[in-house]
C-alpha cells in the first residue's frame, strides 16, 4: 500500500507527472478515435452513394438483394 | 516508381500490408517505454521524478518537427511534382503534427511549473514551438478557406514551405539565444550526454511515437481518399440529375 502510494506521489510531483501523462494518453488516443471514426463515417458515404449510383442500380437489377 | 501508388486501390494495399507493421510495434513500443519511464528508470540527481515527464515531452517534440518536415516535403513534392497522394499526405499529417505539438507546449508547460517556477515563458525555444503549432492551423484553415480545394491545397503548401524555416530556428534556438529552456542533450555533435537508463526508454517511446504516426497517417490518408471519392461521385450523380 505504502508502496503504491509512494509511487502516485512521484516524490511529491504526482500532480504534474500525472496530468502530463493523461494529457498524452487523451490526446493521442482521442485523434485516433476520431480518425477511426471519420474513416468509418466516410466509408459509409461512399457506400451509400455507390448503391445510388445508376450505373450501379442497371448493374443490380437482377440482384434482388441490393434493393435493401 | 512511386507515381504507381497514386492508383488509388494500389494505395490501400500497400496501405493494408505495412498497417500491422506500424501499429502493433508502435503499441508494444509505448507500453514497454511508459513501464521503463514510470517504474524502471532513475529519478534525476537534480530534477527529481519530474524528468519522467521527459520521456513523452522530448519524444512530442521531435514528432512536431518530423510531421512538420513531412508535411514541408510532401507539399514541394505536391507544387512540383504535382503527384496527386502528396497533398493527401500533407493533409492527413497536419492534424496529426498539431496534436503533437500540443502535447509537447502542454507537457513541457507542466514541467516547467514545478522545475522553473512558471508555466510559460517568452523565451526562444517556447515561443517558436507556439509558432510551430500556428503554422500548422494556419495549414489546416487555408486548405479549407477556398471554395476550389485545389487552391486551397496550393496555397497551403506554399505555407508548409515557408514555414520550414521554423524547424532549424527551433532545433538551434537554445544555442543561438539565451533560453530558459535546457540545451539539447541526445542529438549533439558530442552524442548523448543522457545515461542509458533514460535513453533506452526515450528511444522506444521515440519510435513508438514515429511508428503511431505512421499507421495514423496512412489511415488518415485512406479516409482523405474516401472523402474525394464521394465528393467527385455525389457531383456526377448532382450532374446527371440536372441533366435528366
Amino acid at each position: 500500500m505504502q508502496m503504491i502510494s509512494d509511487f502516485l506521489a512521484m516524490g511529491g510531483y504526482g500532480g504534474f507527472i500525472w496530468s502530463a501523462y493523461g494529457a498524452v494518453a487523451v490526446i493521442l488516443i482521442g485523434l485516433l478515435v476520431i480518425s477511426l471514426r471519420e474513416l468509418r463515417t466516410t466509408s459509409a458515404e461512399v457506400a451509400a452513394l455507390e448503391a445510388n449510383s445508376p450505373r450501379r442500380r442497371r448493374n443490380n437489377a437482377d440482384n434482388k438483394d441490393a434493393t435493401s | 516508381m512511386i507515381q504507381q501508388y497514386a492508383n488509388p486501390a494500389r494505395f490501400n494495399r500497400l496501405a493494408a500490408t505495412l498497417m500491422p507493421w506500424f501499429a502493433w510495434p508502435a503499441g508494444i513500443l509505448i507500453v514497454v517505454g511508459l513501464y521503463f519511464a514510470l517504474f524502471n528508470s532513475p529519478p534525476d540527481y537534480q530534477q527529481g521524478d519530474t524528468v519522467r515527464i521527459m520521456y513523452v515531452h522530448v519524444p512530442a517534440a521531435w514528432m512536431a518537427l518530423f510531421v512538420y518536415t513531412s508535411m514541408a516535403l510532401s507539399s514541394a513534392v505536391g507544387l512540383i511534382w504535382k503527384h496527386p497522394l502528396a497533398h493527401l499526405s500533407a493533409q492527413a499529417a497536419a492534424p496529426i503534427g498539431a496534436c503533437f505539438t500540443f502535447v509537447c507546449l502542454l507537457t513541457g508547460s507542466l514541467w516547467g511549473k514545478p522545475m522553473w517556477g512558471t508555466w510559460w515563458v517568452w523565451d526562444a525555444r517556447l515561443t517558436s514551438v507556439l509558432i510551430l503549432f500556428f503554422l500548422y492551423l494556419g495549414f489546416m484553415a487555408l486548405q479549407n478557406a477556398f471554395d476550389d480545394p485545389a487552391r486551397g491545397e496550393r496555397s497551403a503548401a506554399i505555407l508548409a514551405i515557408i514555414g520550414f524555416i521554423n524547424v532549424p530556428i527551433i532545433k538551434f534556438s537554445v544555442d543561438w539565444w539565451n533560453t530558459l529552456h535546457q540545451p539539447a542533450s541526445v542529438v549533439k555533435m558530442s552524442g548523448p550526454a543522457i545515461h542509458s537508463s533514460m535513453l533506452i526508454p526515450l528511444f522506444m517511446m521515440g519510435i513508438g511515437f514515429t511508428l503511431y504516426f505512421c499507421a495514423l497517417l496512412l489511415l488518415r490518408m485512406k479516409t482523405l481518399m474516401l472523402a474525394r471519392r464521394a465528393r467527385g461521385m455525389s457531383m456526377a450523380q448532382l450532374h446527371q440529375q440536372t441533366a435528366e
